[in-house]
């Protein structure tokens, strides 16, 4: 039973809860250690010895203990910045180092590197160096390389292989001074490979297109959800400079991915398809008013009899609602478009790719449900479209490219879609957002509510919320306003609001763009800084 | 000076390791007391009123820490029969000669555990050792002592012999052989304190050594007092020295604790040394190396030494084994050849054994070839004495590289000529590299 005691850290007084690390208590409470083979969604072999600290038994003695495996008592009392146990952990760094090719200025993992922030911060001022071990440079993957001649040997990814991808196709092998990391003949080619570069703290296991990249420290980050599939893994979006979006990488979420993503949502989030709208089709003579008329266009096109609307899974909850609201003003029917289907797989760690493509599918139908609306599914909308009941069809929201519905031209009168995915066959055009563009809400396959903010501009400079709230004939208002309706409106959203929904995912540990979910967590408690030196 | 056997009882017997020599010599007897005369409790008891402590090299009150353990749920009682050591063969032996009484004392221990298992880890490279302890654990299973209800208790315990890949870390300790019957790595896990219990499959167990079970019948059969009257106050009982190298009759001698000393041992027991001239002593578990008289001087009692009993003798008793070489041996070849091995069989996974050890042995094996032309001799002490602390400092999970580094300190210390030599240029590189010279036949005492 977990229950908040007191204990003492360097003199001073500190809440802690008992049966929790010292490491994660340490951190609490804004105390720098470095630990580098602990990562908290790993098991924890304290085999780095880096995070070392004393404890003062009852007869004042001190006894050396790793912070990372040894869990906090009642009336604990901890010496952690003396200069004993800052040496000790110096120590242990230098011994690290020793194998550690360092190569920082050509490295791929230079400024978000756990190692070159522990050594900066905590490690010897001065070092024998003699590299020995392997230096081999082994691709692995399209998007991994391991560096032998950078790898200290924390065994991180040999556990993460283990313990969550389930795989194993890194491994430690060897004892004593042999020690390695091995690596399959096959390489790694599972999908959540892209968290071996994120959990390395040495730059070992790297991203080869990561060089290609800006500096971490010209980076900044938003917090959002991968609209990849139903699961919807926290993420952070790191922005450069001119506000593209360059890498996704995962936050802590227990509820939802621990701290994983796959590298679907990871590498393929389409956000850069080459086919995207940047302007409504057709084109209007003048591009400062094309949007407000090709919206008035399509209002009056779905005003008319026989009007469908094809509800999209990648709407949020806002643009949905908005959305029923204006098609239930026109009267038009609605139908919901069967989210795609992605291959779905479940991971020993606990990790799960849903079989759902779409991000918003359970929210979708929560909504339809709770709203008392019935709404056809696609093979009715075919049907209807056979009978010639639907004389024009909006069809929204689309995702990456793929999500192209089963719709032939021929079949109706006319067709709008306000996106790039099946738009050849549409009358009217009108660019929509990506899901890295979007603000709102999703609620994923397991019911969790999450917030999407937007990471990026879109092309065509307006969102789909903005088309929403124009086709239901609303005054621009923020997600937050239409968020707070909704929650006015049905009791299962009550308590719910994009203050708390922010202060939750706060809570949850998770800035500045650099390293996987642990390092953010780092970064969030300011214990980790990585600062532009230029600024 | 005599010996006095109580592990080792009964060692010289013809056939000592059959179940009816055994048994006829009061075998079992004790196993019997404990699970049908008396209870678990007082099992314990007896075992603390005897005072014994755990003969592995922690030397930890076995009584104690089974009161301790008592509260908590045991699964299984894990016995390590894997020793590593350089120079130690103490459990093997028992395990080859007397291999019934393992099994008794693991009973007993499994007993006031209230363990259901025994999980018996034993050397796969000890061919020998394990067709003994496998014909007897056949033996006793047949007999009723294993697998069925025993006594009033009504309690079965079942064995099962796992063979485990060795030589292991030396200082694995505890938390080592859960990890390789659950088919992982070699590797000691952390510890979350000092007394917390390893898991084997999530589950708490205890490990003992095979040794301190060895103690276990004759103390359930004999009373604690018998016991308690030989050694002294802190550390009653006897000690089994393992004594190898260049002595005339290397072997394993059973003493009472604090009659005699390590010089003692090699004159009256194992025949001398067998060239004259100063002798090395080397203490396997950790302590500086002793040479000439000082060897006569350093007690075969652990409560003189600085560890276990605080006592003025530097170093770690451990469990009190010693390789003895004579002037032929340089120390800074024995000492290369320690680290080599050290760096070799630790698991690897802290920096102590992957860069300490392993290094330091690289720099040695430099300078004996090269000279001192390349190597940082400063940097090099500086290293080992770091190394020599590294498991009190909470650098390395066990002490497996602590042991070599301070082997080699001492040796190292003791003939600091050696290094110096080595370390002025245009001096001939020690060039020793033939295996040690040992005694012609080997004299086991049994």
């Amino acid at each position: 039973m977990t229950q908040i005691c007191k204990i003492e850290i360097d003199g001073r007084a500190y809440d802690a809860t008992s049966g929790e690390s010292l490491l994660t208590t340490l951190h609490r409470h804004g105390i720098v250690v470095p630990a580098l083979c602990h990562h908290p969604g790993l098991s924890c072999p304290a085999t780095c010895r880096s995070c070392v600290v004393h404890v003062e038994d009852a007869q004042a003695e001190r006894h050396v203990v790793t912070a990372c495996n040894h869990s906090v008592s009642a009336g604990l009392i901890l010496h952690v910045l003396d200069e004993d146990s800052q040496q000790l952990r110096s120590r242990a760094l230098a011994q690290l180092l020793q194998r550690h090719q360092m190569d920082c200025p050509i490295c791929e993992a230079a400024g978000e590197c756990e190692f070159q922030e522990a050594v900066a911060g905590h490690g010897p001022q001065k070092q024998p160096h003699e590299l020995h071990g392997a230096t081999a440079r082994l691709q692995l993957g399209t998007r991994l390389i391991f560096d032998a001649g950078r790898c200290i040997q924390c065994g991180r990814c040999a556990r993460f292989e283990d313990e969550v991808s389930g795989t194993q196709q890194l491994s430690m092998q060897g004892r004593g001074g042999d020690i390695d990391v091995v690596v399959a003949a096959a390489g790694v080619d599972h999908a959540l490979g892209g968290n071996l570069v994120d959990l390395c703290p040495a730059g070992a296991l790297v991203d080869p297109e990561s060089t290609s990249l800006p500096p971490t420290w010209t980076r900044r980050s938003v917090d959002t959800v991968c609209g990849g599939c139903g699961t919807g893994c926290a993420i952070r979006a790191d922005i450069d400079d001119g506000g593209r979006v360059v890498s996704l990488r995962p936050r802590n979420d227990e509820q939802v991915n621990g701290w994983w993503m796959c590298d679907h949502g990871r590498y393929e989030s389409d956000a850069d398809h080459e086919d995207r709208l940047a302007l409504p089709e057709p084109p209007s003579p003048d591009p400062e008013t094309a949007w407000q008329v090709s919206i008035d266009r399509l209002k009056r096109r779905l005003m008319q009899p026989r009007s469908a609307v094809w509800l999209s899974p990648f709407l949020t909850l806002e643009e949905a609602f908005l959305l029923i609201e204006a098609a239930q003003g026109w009267g038009a029917r609605l139908f919901q478009w069967a989210p795609p289907e992605a291959r779905e797989q479940s991971f020993p760690g606990g990790f799960k790719i849903s079989a759902c493509a779409a991000p918003n599918a359970t929210g979708l139908q929560r909504l339809l449900a709770e709203s008392n609306i019935q709404a056809g599914s696609t093979a009715d909308l075919q049907g209807a479209i056979a009978d010639k009941q639907v004389g024009q069809l909006l069809m929204c929201g689309g995702g990456p490219a793929g999500g192209r519905p089963p719709i032939k031209r021929d079949d109706i009168v006319f067709v709008a879609a306000h996106d790039l995915t099946g738009a050849s066959t549409a009358d009217l055009l009108i660019p929509a957002s990506h899901w890295l563009e979007k603000d709102g809400t999703f609620l994923n396959q397991t019911q969790q509510l999450r917030r999407v903010r937007p990471a990026r501009r879109t092309a065509s400079g307006h969102t789909d919320l903005e088309l929403m709230l124009a086709l239901a004939g609303r005054a621009d208002t923020t997600a937050g306003q239409v968020f707070a309706e909704l929650v006015e409106r049905f009791a299962w959203l009550e308590g719910n609001s994009y203050a708390q929904l922010d202060a939750d995912a706060r809570t949850q540990p998770s800035g500045v763009a650099a390293g996987g979910a642990w390092m953010d967590s780092l970064q969030r408690q300011r214990l980790l800084v990585i600062e532009d030196p230029a600024r | 000076m005599q010996e006095r056997r109580w592990l080792l009882e009964g060692v010289e017997r013809p056939d000592a390791d059959a179940l009816d020599v055994y048994r006829r010599n009061g075998g079992y007897g004790g196993a019997w007391r404990a699970f049908d005369e008396i209870d678990a409790r007082a099992v314990i008891d007896e075992v603390e009123k005897a005072g014994l402590r755990g003969a592995g090299g922690g030397w930890r009150h076995v009584g104690t820490r089974w009161r301790q353990a008592a509260g908590q749920d045991v699964r299984a009682l894990v016995v390590d029969v894997t020793e590593s050591e350089a120079g130690r063969f103490r459990d093997r032996k028992l395990a080859e000669r007397l291999p019934h009484r393992l099994i008794e004392g693991a009973l007993i221990a499994a007993h006031a555990l209230a363990a259901d298992e025994v999980y018996l880890c034993i050397r796969a490279d000890w061919r020998r050792a394990r067709s003994v302890l496998g014909h007897a654990l056949a033996e006793a299973e047949a007999a009723g002592w294993i697998g069925r209800p025993l006594g009033r208790s009504g309690h079965a315990v079942k064995f099962q012999v796992h063979p485990v890949p060795g030589p292991l870390p030396a200082r694995g300790g505890d938390h080592l052989l859960p990890n390789l019957i659950e088919c992982s790595r070699p590797e000691p896990r952390a510890a979350d304190g000092v007394d917390a219990l390893p898991t084997l499959f999530g589950a708490s167990v205890f490990v003992h050594c095979a040794a301190t079970l060895g103690y276990l019948p004759s103390i359930l059969s004999r009373g604690a007092d018998a016991f308690r009257a030989l050694g002294g106050k802190d550390f009653p009982g006897t000690v089994a020295v393992s004594v190898s190298g260049h002595v005339r009759r290397p072997g394993l001698f059973e003493i009472e604790i604090g009659s005699g000393s390590f010089g003692d041992v090699i004159d009256d027991l194992a025949g001398g040394t067998v060239a004259d001239g100063e002798s090395l002593a080397i203490f396997c578990d950790g302590a500086p190396a002793l040479r000439g008289e000082a060897i006569w001087s350093a007690p075969v009692d652990p409560a003189a030494w600085s560890h276990p009993g605080g006592g003025p003798q530097m170093g770690s008793f451990g469990s009190g084994t010693i390789v003895v070489a004579d002037e032929s041996v340089a120390p800074i070849e024995l000492a290369a050849n320690w680290l080599r091995d050290a760096a070799e069989l630790g698991c690897g996974q802290c920096p102590g054994c992957r860069e300490g050890s392993a290094w330091l042995a690289k720099q040695l094996q430099r300078l004996r070839e090269g000279g001192v032309a390349g190597v940082d001799l400063p940097a090099f002490e500086a290293r080992l004495q770091e190394l020599a602390t590294s498991e009190a400092d909470g650098l390395s999970i066990c002490g497996h590289p602590t042991v070599a580094a301070l082997i080699t300190q001492g040796l190292l210390q003791i003939a600091p000529e050696d290094l110096s030599q080595q370390a002025k240029p245009g001096v001939e590189p020690c060039t020793n590299d033939g295996p040690l010279r040992t005694a012609d036949s080997i004299h086991l005492r049994f």
